[in-house]
């Protein structure tokens, strides 16, 4: 038996969060069908949860720590066939791109979601709620990292998102 | 300075302004799914009841039709294996997680379960199976001497017969010996960093 307010709280999860989880499945699958499937997990999972939901964390923390483990299990199941790196690796080696070739809003999305992707969680995970537009304390909250750690990743997201982005701007 | 964290920003707007992929999914098609899973989880409970009760079936009628001891002793504990992964496979299905948790907690407790499995720790896990191996070792020493000699048993085709034997065995051994242990300082690298990170 579903209660009311499991469907109130999920229909406005859904329409608070739903563009963002999108987001997210995009940064965790590159193949479609995949990302279909993920996205699906993901609103599934949600609405089962959110049947427990007891405000002991807002419903933003609540929607994207549901969607974050859903994605770090998918990403762990094909873990084995990609190779994923952390923050640290990634800093010291450049993918290899003209930074001012890639100007295109498109190209540089794509890039974007590569870089994601290439991520082993929890980097993955900072990296995505760092897009988002998530604070240190809010990435600490969903990830349950320390600040500290979580200042220093952001920092090396800000270095390897400089090295691959601005390159071309910077005098 | 300041045009670098524009920079970021400009990133951060492009990133959460990409166009929408999907359509929305609607509470019925979610609910829905939620049903069948449900379903597909009630479904195989039962089915795992209906194999375990034929096979305790099965165990009554030949416990009744053979009075020696030995024998009934063997066909005592395939019934105790057979509840005893009926058990573990229930508990495997139920076992209560909290979808919530925070992300590092969660890899933490994933890495883990990864880090047992590697290291070959997770025996404990196999225990239901033991009267099951008990049982098939009991048969092997009731039937020894038995069973006859097959004929014609040269050393040659006894090669052959253990030729597939000897290739599972070197692949074993490969994945014991270079695939695990790098599987495993890799695990081990992967929990360390996350233990430090949630300090």
């Amino acid at each position: 038996m579903r209660s009311i307010g499991q469907e109130q709280r999920y229909l406005e999860a859904a329409a608070e969060f739903g563009p963002a989880l999108d987001r997210l499945a995009r940064g965790y699958e590159a193949d479609p069908d995949l990302r279909r499937d993920l996205r699906q997990e993901i609103h599934v999972q949600l609405w089962r949860s959110l049947a427990k939901f007891d405000g002991r964390c807002s419903l933003k923390t609540w929607v994207y720590r549901v969607a974050h483990n859903v994605a770090a299990t998918h990403v762990l199941k094909r873990k084995a066939k990609v190779q994923l790196v952390g923050l640290d690796e990634l800093e010291n080696a450049p993918d290899g791109a003209d930074p001012e070739a890639t100007t295109g809003e498109r190209q540089a999305i794509e890039r974007l979601r590569a870089l994601v992707r290439s991520l082993k969680p929890p980097d993955s995970q900072i990296m995505l709620l760092y897009l988002e537009g998530f604070d240190a304390a809010a990435i600490g909250e969903v990830t349950a990292l320390s600040a500290g750690a979580v200042a220093v990743k952001i920092h090396r997201i800000k270095t390897v998102l400089a090295e691959r982005f601005h390159q071309g701007r910077t005098p | 300075m300041s045009d670098q964290s524009s920079d970021h920003e400009d990133l951060r707007a492009l990133w959460q302004g990409q166009r929408k992929e999907f359509d929305p999914m609607s509470l019925e098609h979610i609910q829905a799914i939620s049903r069948r899973l449900d379903r597909n989880e009630q479904r195989v409970v039962i089915a795992m009841i209906a194999v375990a009760a034929i096979a305790l079936f099965g165990v009554g009628q030949a416990w009744q039709k053979n009075p020696d001891l030995p024998i009934r002793v063997m066909f005592a504990l395939y019934g105790l294996g057979t509840v005893g992964c009926f058990a573990m496979f229930y508990r495997m299905m139920h076992m209560t997680r909290d979808p919530t948790e925070p992300g590092g907690v969660f890899l933490r407790r994933r890495l883990e379960q990864y880090l047992r499995l590697a290291n070959g720790r997770n025996l404990v896990g196999l225990l239901p199976f033991a009267p099951w191996v008990i049982s098939m070792l009991v048969v092997g020493f009731l039937k020894r001497g038995h069973t006859p000699p097959p004929p014609h048993l040269t050393g040659a085709r006894l090669a052959l017969n253990l030729l597939p034997v000897a290739l599972l065995a070197a692949a074993w051994l490969a994945v014991m010996l270079f695939y695990r242990p790098r599987q495993m300082r890799r695990l081990r690298r992967d929990l360390d960093d996350l233990n430090a990170a949630m300090k």
